[in-house]
């Protein structure tokens, strides 16, 4: 199974973190410490889906931060305007959709860099935010808010009955939807796509509009989980996301990845916080352990792959 | 060449009538009448009109610029006409477009292949069957219907490699099982053979006929006029947007069609003269290149000499060039006028005085954003620079030097590569290696897609250059031009030399015959 | 054939450049109208001032875009050479160049670990420096656990950012201009540069040309690490302080002024030229935005907007031009101008009408209102008050304060503040409000060494300089409005914590980001206070929030599994002691308390629910009240010197200690007291 080969030393990382802890960690593996790390990494994982898609076809989005602000912000004044749970998950999804729609159609339309795109909404996005909140918070918020009004047991519950399902529906869509084979096709070669006939400007869009509303989504599950809604909240969040992404072994120049490694890498990169945490290591060190991993998983990624291009020396780069 | 003669078909049989046919059986499945088409002021079709008939071979011929890519363009629906009207499959189509042609079972194969090199071979092929709107992909079916597929054709190529890891020859297969499966009427087909090797031409050949019985009706692009003349049943002539004639290939020749391509007749193709052999320039021996693929290779080539090096695509002759050019080291010794040296870097190379001009024009050659002047000097940047810095004066007298000396066609130094034609574009990358006055120049492919005048134009160029006592290594899959322009021909086989004939043993039976070794080789085996 | 080829004049100047000047132009003509102050050489030399740390990034960032690279690692190479600058001159008693050295080759390795990955193992740039964006910015923090921060350097060395040379010209100019001067040598002029194009353009096709691509890219990649140190100690010279979280954000900052600049990030096309252009268009209009006291966010908004319509521009055209073929790319030029003329007035149009739009509502709103005070005084004071950070409640509910105060006393009142904790931006806004020329400024100091020299200068230029929240050098301002010393702060917590705890009882803080100057200080007194009166109690563990209330949850909800013999949880950032709460509430835990420094508002439901203690704050609507109150009266000269108290409106009689306004001391809330506040 040579598709698997790049999750391979993900996972194996994954696995030795795990040694370690289940030795020196004690309660790390305890059902409430999992469900704690699980709502923690939640919010990055739904993102991740769409992230992967938008990287697949060999583009990036560093503005889901500010969309993600957005939309809590959004997901509590429907609340607080008296809307029931159902549509105010609605309204974030399409608050979120329409954000995203706005990047996609810079990109796939008017072929603005995807960088350049998200860069300018990421700013205007959050600062817009800021004006128009002042950063104030969102109280005030009916008592069947949070939790939509259910016990934390049986939210989590739910929460993670849903983020499986979207993991296992983008999993399989990638694999036996048309549109699936659509996304890596666009991401391996454009012109080529065009060519097949499939419609990549429309392909494009629909993967950033999609990741608007996952964030969305994202964003409602979240705020769910407390009583009131901060106005500055998904600061960073873009880095995360894309991040684990790319530790999940995700080409960034499109065309190459797998969910599975995505999930791989959120759990990398969501437990390692908390793990060193566990093992008594300074907070102030965290931030260059997760550089580090980043860096050594791209490394061990480019090696295993360099292995396999030197049998085909001609792609080789000169120089 | 004698391999590629038309076979005769029934389909060929009724064609009857003179061009341009009046319908009878069988029917057009592509008309296009009067067509015209400018760019910004640029005349680029002047009313041309263009029959298909099912289960026909019709090769569109002309030089570069004579407006068979616009025209392609325009079937396929990337270019929409200014005036004339198009029919496919006898319906007249008001707004072309690549879905609207597709649709109707247009399907074109350009000369590079655009597969998508992350996916699998049976991928690739699925992308292009899914037009029954099917939500859902039953991979197993798929990956059956694409060996099917790829079997039909005569090829044995696993559905599960990556199309990464296809050779040139083994890509164009795919896309036209792409073709088959995704149902063509129409297929346009450019420059298909322009990567190939003969015998790699054989086989697409014989693909192609059997589509062309099948009763798809297929349009056939290139510059090889033996092909042409082998393969098509028709063959239309284009000049400066205009169709010149259309004829049956069996009542043309090839020294016709060029003076209907050019409006004047060329008289000798190769220009080849004997001039004065002096010492030795380059020498390898036993050169070994594992991440190349190379083994055991011996050769040397004398100054003024043009040494041919020929084979299929894939025995190595690419490899051997960029070894030689420090692009895949080697880590063994060259011998350059007796003196060893080890070559690290195509840095390393230009300062020795190696010259190379590759394959891939536009993606190597040239770097087509950039002007022809910084084009000229790129290899040569210390010649126009002083302490790092570069003399902008200097470096325009050089570009005005050889845009006069090459008599290449732009409209200023600093036009950028990509708007001149092909042959200007390829005498630009020659000027790039001319620059740096190299002792050894490696020609790769030097006339590959370039129109019939710029050809004869670059023939010329070499021999020059052999004269003025420069060593060549002249690279070309097209036999009569290694033939016709070198001393000495080198034929590689699997990642050696098989052997060294001269200009005067050398015929296409012995070079073919050595090329293949005694067995078929892995390449070849599509 | 064409024998005579005549070398055509070449323009260098690209239409986006051309519309990118125009763009400047009208900028500054409009803020010339508008902003008073900003039409002098003074503000100018300022404006380029605070824009040579960027610009050295932006610099050094052109070629590597050009190349079709990005380094997004820049801004943390700043702060991780700002660190080790500061260490090795304080802690490793070095001279100041033999620190510079120090720092310079820190930039180096930077670098020199982006140009291996890159050009040595030739991975994606973007991920690479996304990795190394995280690690240095990391190590930086490691190392000074956040919150050292290296001040005291002397004057000599901080000339190198604040002096003048003749006067006039700040000193880090000429420096900027040397490395600009450089890399247009290296990028326009040289082989290397030449190189740089052609990489960007296509790689492999430089590769066959016999362009050593891996050592061009290894260079660039190289000196980005190096010009990124130099940017470093300029900052810390600058600011007088170097700080893990120096150059935070700088990055995006830098690659907007290199794209606005017209330089693609496909690579192959841009200037130095436009990355220059995009960077004076940046900082005119951060300085005009402040100087006309519009909100801070604006200009992000601005920016957003901004680049997206010049990029699309850029494309629609290129598209356009596309879609004939490129006969001759000069005659393509000259057909679009006359569009290209629409659209560039279109673009400044709308920017005009956003800038003056806002401007003509609030004078017109005002207006009114202030009548009969201008009548009676003839002047109307401007007091400018300035928050830490625009976002944190405790600033937001302190603001609202300061408006009552304002409309009270018919003064105009300008409330702006990073928006984010950045100690460089609030020199940038009291710069451009010495500019404006305000007659009161109201500082919540971020950082002491930073911001006391430009108040200094601002009292020079005649304005009064109050500081609140926290103080500056005592000569730097005149008053300093003090609700709480640090140490009354930490006393007061460490005093309820050993309250609640058990005699030997452990607890745990919660502070805000790492780097957090205040939080830092506090934690200091906290570890004093417990060694001096409560040595049996422990401090378990410092976590940080961000202050980001998810991770603040995230964070307690660790705590409280890996130390279970916690049972008290501090938290000493406003939105941590929200999300310390939730956290102590859903993990169903009797028996934990928490504490901490808060607002009363985003609080109350926990206060109530039992999980929250007590949460120390002063009033701070009446803190935002005595900004705007103490800087009238100063700024009306009625308050004598050697005054003991001052009548302060509402407030009533204030006590002062020297030359300090004490508020009161802290006020305890609980369940008791909570919903009688409204803040």
């Amino acid at each position: 199974m040579k598709e698997h080969s790049r999750e391979a030393s993900v996972a194996v990382a994954i696995v030795l973190l795990m040694l370690v802890l289940a030795t020196l960690a004690h309660g790390y593996f305890s059902r409430e410490n999992l469900a704690d790390l699980f709502l923690a990494n939640m919010p990055v994982m739904i993102i991740a889906l769409g992230m992967t898609l938008i990287i697949l076809t060999g583009q990036i989005d560093i503005s889901v931060g500010s969309v993600f602000a957005i939309c809590s912000v959004v997901t509590g004044l429907c609340a607080r305007g008296g809307l029931p749970a159902v549509f105010g998950l609605l309204v974030a999804c399409v608050a979120g959709a329409a954000c995203g729609a706005v990047n996609g159609g810079f990109v796939a339309y008017l072929r603005v860099p995807s960088i350049v795109v998200t860069l300018a909404t990421m700013v205007a996005l959050r600062d817009t935010l800021r004006w128009k909140t002042q950063g104030s918070w969102v109280g005030n918020l009916p008592s069947n808010f949070q939790w939509f009004g259910v016990t934390q047991q049986v939210y989590t519950a739910g929460t993670l009955v849903m983020v499986v399902l979207l993991i296992l529906l983008f999993v399989l869509g990638l694999r036996f939807l048309r549109v699936g084979r659509t996304v890596f096709a666009t991401g391996s070669n454009e012109t080529a796509a065009q060519i097949a006939g499939i419609n990549t400007k429309r392909l494009v869009f629909t993967v950033f509009t999609l990741t608007g509303a996952l964030t969305g989504l994202a964003a409602m599950l979240n705020s769910v989980r407390f009583n009131q809604i901060p106005s500055n909240s998904g600061l960073g969040l873009e880095m995360k996301v894309i991040a684990a992404v790319a530790v999940g072994g995700t080409a960034i120049t499109g065309g190459t990845g797998t969910i599975l490694g995505t999930v791989l890498g959120v759990g990398l990169l969501g437990s390692i916080g908390t793990a060193l945490t566990f093992l008594n290591v300074s907070a102030y060190w965290e931030k260059a352990i997760q550089g580090g991993i980043i860096l050594s998983a791209i490394i061990l990624n480019a090696l295993s792959t360099h292995h396999k291009k030197h049998a085909n020396s001609i792609n080789a780069l000169p120089g | 060449m004698l391999i590629f003669l038309a076979r005769p078909t029934i389909v060929v049989a009724m064609l009857v009538a003179d061009c341009p046919l009046i319908v009878r059986s069988p029917r057009p499945v592509l008309a296009i009448n009067s067509v015209t088409k400018s760019f910004a002021g640029v005349q680029a079709l002047k009313g041309v009109s263009f029959e298909l008939l099912e289960g026909e071979i019709h090769a569109l011929i002309g030089e570069n610029g004579a407006g068979k890519s616009t025209l392609t363009k325009i079937i396929t629906g990337a270019v929409i006409a200014d005036s004339g009207s198009i029919e496919i499959l006898g319906q007249a189509i008001s707004h072309n477009s690549p879905t609207v042609s597709r649709s109707l079972g247009v399907v074109a194969i350009y000369q590079q292949p655009s597969l998508f090199p992350h996916l699998t071979v049976a991928e690739n092929i699925a992308i292009a069957l899914e037009h029954d709107g099917a939500w859902l992909v039953d991979w197993q079916s798929r990956y059956a219907q694409s060996t099917r597929l790829i079997e039909s054709l005569g090829a044995a190529i696993d559905p599960r490699r990556l199309a990464s890891t296809l050779s040139m020859a083994e890509q164009q297969i795919v896309e036209i099982a792409k073709a088959i499966g995704a149902n063509a009427k129409i297929l346009l087909m450019d420059e298909p053979t322009a990567l190939l090797t003969d015998r790699e031409v054989e086989n697409l050949f014989r693909v192609v006929r059997r589509l062309r019985d099948d009763g798809v009706g297929i349009i056939y692009i290139s510059h090889r006029l033996e092909e042409i003349l082998g393969i098509s049943d028709r063959i239309t002539v284009l000049r400066d947007g205009e169709t010149i004639g259309c004829h049956k290939a069996n009542e043309v020749d090839r020294a016709e069609l060029i003076q209907f391509m050019v409006g004047r007749s060329i008289a000798s193709v190769f220009p080849k003269r004997e001039v004065p052999i002096g010492d030795v320039a380059l020498e390898v021996r036993h050169l070994r290149n594992d991440e190349a693929g190379l083994h055991d290779i011996s050769f040397s080539v004398r100054r003024g000499e043009i040494f041919g090096l020929a084979g299929l695509v894939g025995s190595g002759r690419t490899e051997l060039a960029r070894t030689l050019f420090g692009l895949t080291p080697s880590g063994s010794d060259i011998l350059l006028s007796g003196e060893a040296v080890r070559i690290n870097s195509a840095a390393d190379a230009i300062r020795l005085g190696i010259g190379y001009l590759p394959e891939d024009r536009r993606q190597h050659g040239v770097i087509l954003e950039m002007e022809v002047a910084t084009n000229i000097s790129m290899a040569n940047l210390e010649a126009v620079s002083r302490g790092g810095l570069l003399d902008h004066q200097k470096e325009r007298d050089l570009a005005s030097f050889y845009v006069n000396d090459l008599r290449i066609k732009t409209p200023s130094i600093f036009a950028s590569a990509g708007t001149l034609s092909g042959g200007n574009q390829q005498k630009v990358a020659l000027a790039r290696w001319l620059a740096i006055h190299p002792r050894i120049m490696i020609l790769d492919e030097p006339t590959q897609g370039v129109d019939v005048g710029s050809k004869a134009e670059i023939h010329e160029l070499i021999v020059d250059l052999a004269e003025r006592g420069m060593a060549i290594l002249l690279i070309s899959s097209e036999l009569p031009e290694v033939l016709g322009m070198s001393d000495r021909i080198g034929v590689m086989h699997a990642g050696t030399i098989a052997g060294i004939l001269t200009r005067e043993e050398a015929t296409q039976t012995k070079i073919m015959s050595l090329a293949f070794g005694h067995f078929e080789s892995e390449v070849s085996s599509v | 054939m064409p024998s005579q080829v005549k070398p055509a004049r070449r323009i260098r100047f690209s239409n986006g450049e051309w519309m990118l000047l125009f763009a400047l132009m009208t900028e500054i003509v409009l803020f010339c109208a508008a902003a008073p102050g900003f039409f002098a050489w003074t503000n100018m030399f300022e404006v380029l001032r605070f824009s040579v740390e960027l610009g050295l990034l932006s610099v050094a960032l052109t070629p590597i875009l050009i190349t079709g690279g990005i380094d997004l690692s820049v801004g943390s190479a700043v702060g991780v050479s700002a660190v080790i600058f500061g260490m090795a001159w304080r802690d490793g008693h070095m001279p100041i160049p033999l620190a510079v050295v120090v720092a310079l080759l820190v930039g180096c390795g930077c670098g020199a670990l982006n140009a291996l990955l890159i050009a040595g193992l030739r991975l994606p740039p973007l991920i690479v420096t996304l990795g190394t964006y995280s690690l240095y910015r990391g190590i930086a923090e490691g190392i000074t656990h956040g919150a050292v921060s290296y001040t005291g350097y002397p004057k000599s060395f901080l000339v190198l950012g604040q002096g003048y040379l003749w006067r006039t010209v700040p000193v880090q100019l000429p420096i900027f201009l040397l490395v600009v001067a450089a890399y247009v040598l290296l990028l326009h002029r040289s082989v290397i540069g030449r190189a740089l194009y052609a990489i960007g353009f296509n790689s492999e096709g430089a590769g066959y040309a016999g362009i050593p691509v891996r050592k061009r890219l290894a260079l660039i990649y190289l000196l980005s690490g190096v010009v990124a140190s130099l940017a470093a100690i300029i900052y810390v010279a600058h600011l007088g302080l170097a700080k893990s979280d120096l150059g935070r954000g700088y990055e995006l900052e830098a690659i907007t002024a290199v794209v606005l600049g017209g330089t693609s990030v496909f690579g192959g096309r841009g200037t130095l030229f436009g990355t220059l252009l995009g960077l004076f268009f940046l900082s005119v209009l951060q300085n005009g935005m402040h100087l006309l006291a519009l909100p801070s966010e604006l200009t992000g908004v601005l920016i957003g907007l901004l680049l997206l319509g010049i990029v699309s521009y850029d494309r629609l055209r290129a598209m356009r031009i596309n879609a004939k073929p490129r006969i001759y790319p000069l005659s393509g030029a000259r057909a679009t101008r006359s569009k290209q003329v629409v659209t560039v007035l279109g673009v400044l149009l709308l920017t005009a009408f956003a800038i003056l739009l806002p401007r003509f509502l609030r004078t017109a709103k005002t207006s009114a209102t202030k009548s009969d005070v201008r009548v009676a005084t003839g002047h109307r004071p401007v007091i400018a008050v300035m928050p830490k950070a625009k976002g944190d409640p405790y600033f937001i509910s302190a603001r609202a304060g300061a408006e009552e105060a304002a409309r009270e006393l018919g003064v105009d009142l300008i409330w702006d503040g990073p928006t984010s904790l950045d100690a460089s931006q609030q020199n940038e806004l009291v710069e451009t409000w010495i500019t404006r020329g305000v007659d009161a400024i109201v500082v919540a100091v971020e950082n002491k060494g930073s911001i006391s020299t430009v108040l200094r200068k601002a009292r020079q230029h005649g304005i009064a300089v109050l500081t609140w929240d926290a103080d500056a050098e005592p000569d730097a301002r005149d008053f300093f409005l003090n609700q709480a010393t640090p140490e009354g702060i930490a006393n007061a917590l460490t005093d309820e914590a050993a309250r609640l705890l058990p005699s030997d009882g452990q607890f745990a803080i919660i502070t805000g980001p790492l780097s957090a100057e205040n939080q830092n200080e506090w934690i200091a007194y906290v570890r004093k206070r417990l060694a001096a009166k409560y040595p049996d109690l422990t401090l378990t563990t410092v976590q940080p929030s961000d202050d980001d209330r998810d991770k603040a949850f995230s964070q307690t909800q660790t705590i409280l599994k890996v130390y279970p013999q916690v049972k008290l949880i501090m938290a000493i950032s406003a939105p941590a002691v929200p999300g310390a709460a939730e956290a102590v509430q859903q993990s169903g835990r009797k028996g934990v308390d928490v504490i901490g420094l808060s607002l009363p508002a985003i609080c109350k439901p926990y206060v109530h629910s039992g999980v929250v203690q007590t949460i120390f704050l002063w009033n701070t609507r009446n803190l935002g009240y005595l900004t705007v109150y103490a800087g009238w009266l100063y700024e009306q000269k009625r308050i004598p010197p050697g005054a003991t108290s001052i009548n302060a409106g509402r407030l009533g009689t204030l006590q002062m200690r020297g030359t300090e306004v004490i508020l009161g001391t802290p006020l305890l809330i609980n369940k008791a007291n909570i919903d009688s506040l409204d803040f």
